[in-house]
């Protein structure tokens, strides 16, 4: 029997053997459609219709971020440009200006270093605030949220939702409770009640795939999920399983990481028209190779980055998709070719995308030395 | 196509020639294998495109023909039917029926004109060693290769033919297993280096009988290498690809030379693994005067220590390995003593044993 897991979680055992019981106050802070929120700050008259931004059809780009006006239409990101037409014919686009997102964002953040230091951004526009050590307003997390939220619309004329509660998973949760431009609070006290009746699908990680597994399993919220019981999870679900048990109580132990680490780092290109056949493909994998050793050659300024694989995804003009990866230390061109080659063949139709990229060893790793 | 066979004797085949078949394929037929009986002969076969594994039998057909099944099911059925059972299998149009003793099935074919065989391939040299000799030697060498690595020739081991030698070699950047056995007799106009993949070695090794004196012929050429064993044939493709300097990375006149007794230091290995980080295997070792210090420590804040009495003297020397690299290496060497060489905490350790001169494994050391 489980009693309370929310606060065994979090006892903290000191070297003098004291247990400190340690209660987390993250805040989750998601700006309401940020991309598009900004276009239609910049150009006020667009206020009221509905707004996309991203790639135009005719290149065949996709939906980077629309407003709630759009989404009515059953517009919503990653979406193709040209289907979005189709769904939204009055659908205005504006073309993507990251470097002003880039610099609200940063504005943005500024605020947030006024209430703690352990910021956690995930995107531009969504972070996790740990404020469990933070004195401002009383030491109350919802107040802070709310004080958060109001400097930036004073500031920016942008509206934000947040989320306050114990941990991330609740926290991410919560911000979309009442968005836009809302917040929800989820104390310690209300956790087993909220969690109980929350549908899978709310949590982040369950996508439409594992979500229809679920309900083939006749789950349908986290208190069907923690009915399972661990065993069958994991059996279900893998190494997601544990992860999905602990959610199912409301735990998750996670801290807000500050310092980010990349696992990966990848390029993609989607070109204007599908490459017919492997050559044309190979040709352009030059051009993209290229600029996945700048890429790299910039991040590896950030951090000590030790690549433990290469990649190769390949998106064919049926959309099927398909990715490859083989062990390597350091990125190859020729691998690369043959990894493109290899991933061809699996489809043999005309391709659409090719990505390239590297995955890393975790930064924690000890450094294994290389014999050949 | 009709036929009736026991279930033992199939059994013998198929578990070799379905080893040969990939479990998922994106082209069904290769999913198959291929049963081909004529009035007196039935012939199974399997294939990845890169290796073959395929087999012949004697029997007494009542109705020739041919035809794919799906392998891993044929395999599943057969397997699963009770003992001393005999089975017998028929074609109904495009559908193999199966029966035995009560159990019926039915399996989904694919036409046999469909299924890829090799063709014919000029064999330039062959060689003799007794079967268990070529098991032990790839069993003795085959855990360091690479798997699915962009070094695609390391994904396999090097064969190195010359006069009255045979030598096998597998590293996957970060060990190196190298070992050889004796061959009388064996004479080559010039030395043969082949690359054999990695899948084909280890269905290979798992054909061979380790108590078998019986020589086997290892027939190569240019882009083959094939071995016959009993009623089983089995050809595999080589790696097209020139093989690392291998001699280049085997540590000479190292500075420290320690004596360990191979059980002793195999069990203490196993024990200080326990608490190392389950990810990086990481252990440390110093070496004091007299004694071997062997610590490890996980991410919970866990740790083990052990110590061993060795043959040393001088200053405080600490390096720290792969466990799994180091315990991989003392289960394969044989003999009662092993010698760890190591001269900095940089560069390579080799360990072998004076009663398996034959054979010596290089690991590189982890920086902790």
């Amino acid at each position: 029997m489980l009693t309370s897991p929310i606060f065994l979680e979090q006892e903290v055992s000191t070297e003098d053997g004291l247990n400190r019981s340690m209660m987390r106050k993250i805040i989750h802070v998601d700006m309401d459609c940020f991309y598009a929120a900004v276009e239609v700050r910049e150009n006020p008259q667009l206020q009221g219709k509905p707004v996309a931004v991203g790639g135009s059809p005719q290149s065949r780009g996709v939906v980077a971020a629309c407003n709630y006006e759009a989404r009515k239409f059953g517009v919503h990101s990653a979406m193709p440009m040209s289907r979005a037409f189709q769904q939204c014919p009055n659908l205005i686009t504006t073309p993507v200006h990251m470097d002003l997102y880039k610099q609200i964002s940063g504005e943005i953040h500024q605020i947030f270093q006024d209430y703690t230091d352990q910021i956690e951004p995930l995107s531009l526009d969504e972070a996790y605030l740990d404020v469990s050590e933070s004195s401002h307003c009383g030491g109350s997390a919802t107040l802070i949220a709310q004080q958060i939220r109001e400097r930036i619309f004073d500031t920016q004329r942008l509206t934000a939702s947040a989320g306050v509660a114990p941990n991330k998973f609740l926290a991410k949760v919560a911000s979309d409770w009442n968005k836009p431009n809302g917040q929800k609070v989820i104390t310690p006290d209300d956790v087993q009640e909220f969690v109980k009746a929350l549908p899978v699908k709310a949590i982040s990680g369950v996508g439409k795939v594992t979500a229809k597994r679920m309900s083939e399993l006749n789950i349908e919220t986290c208190e069907d999920l923690n009915k399972m019981g661990l065993d069958k999870l994991n059996q279900y679900f893998g190494s997601f399983g544990e992860q999905l048990y602990k959610y199912s109580q409301g735990i998750d132990t996670r801290p807000v990481q500050t310092h980010w680490v990349r696992k990966s780092l990848s390029v993609e290109d989607t070109f204007a028209q599908d490459l017919p056949d492997l050559e044309s493909c190979l040709l352009e994998l030059a051009k993209i190779y290229a600029e996945l050793l700048v890429r790299l050659e910039r991040a590896q300024k950030k951090q000590r980055l030790i690549p433990k694989a290469l990649f190769v995804k390949l998106r064919f003009d049926d959309f099927e998709t398909t990715t490859i990866q083989m062990v390597g230390n350091k990125p190859d061109k020729h691998a690369y070719m043959r990894l493109c080659a290899d991933a061809w063949r699996r489809g043999q139709r005309p391709v659409r995308l090719i990505g390239l990229g590297l995955q890393f060893n975790p930064p924690d790793m000890p450094e294994q030395l290389r014999l050949i | 196509m009709k036929l009736t066979i026991s279930k033992e004797t199939l059994l013998d085949q198929l578990t070799h020639v379905v080893g040969a078949v990939e479990k998922k394929h994106t082209s069904k037929i290769l999913e198959n294998i291929l049963i081909q009986v004529s009035e007196n002969q039935l012939s199974l076969v399997g294939t990845d495109l890169e290796i073959e594994m395929s087999s012949k039998l004697d029997i007494q057909a009542e109705e020739p023909g041919q035809i794919t099944a799906p392998a891993r099911k044929l395999f599943d059925i057969c397997k699963a039917l009770p003992a001393d059972c005999f089975i017998l299998f028929e074609t109904e149009g495009e559908r193999l029926h199966i029966k035995g003793l009560r159990s019926k099935f039915e399996l989904a074919t694919l036409p046999a004109e469909e299924y890829p065989l090799l063709d014919d391939i000029p064999i330039q040299n062959e060689i003799t060693i007794p079967e268990k000799d070529l098991k032990l030697l790839m069993e003795k060498v085959s855990f360091s290769m690479a798997n699915q690595d962009v070094r695609y020739y390391l994904n396999g081991l090097l064969l190195e033919l010359s006069d009255n030698k045979l030598l096998a070699v597998s590293t996957d950047g970060h060990r190196l297993a190298v070992s050889e056995f004796t061959v009388e007799d064996l004479k080559l106009d010039s030395p043969l280096k082949i690359i054999v993949p990695r899948k084909g070695i280890l269905e290979l090794t798992r054909l061979l009988d380790s108590t078998s004196e019986i020589p086997v012929a290892l027939q190569i050429s240019d882009n083959h290498i094939r071995v016959h064993k009993d009623n089983i044939r089995f050809t595999s493709k080589l790696i097209d690809g020139k093989y690392p300097d291998y001699q280049a990375a085997i540590p000479s006149n190292c500075q420290h030379n320690i004596e360990l007794d191979r059980e002793q230091f195999r069990d203490t290995l196993s024990r200080v693994a326990i608490l190392s980080n389950e990810k990086f295997r990481g252990i440390r070792l110093k070496l004091q005067n007299g004694v071997m210090v062997l610590h490890s420590n996980n991410p919970e804040n866990e740790s083990a220590e052990e110590e061993i009495d060795i043959n040393y003297s001088g200053e405080l020397f600490e390096i720290g390995f792969n466990v799994t690299y180091l315990l991989e290496a003392v289960n394969h060497l044989e003999g009662k003593i092993v010698h760890l060489e190591l001269s900095t905490p940089d560069s390579s350790a080799l360990l072998h044993s004076s009663d398996d001169l034959q054979t010596r494994y290089v690991v590189m050391p982890i920086r902790l």
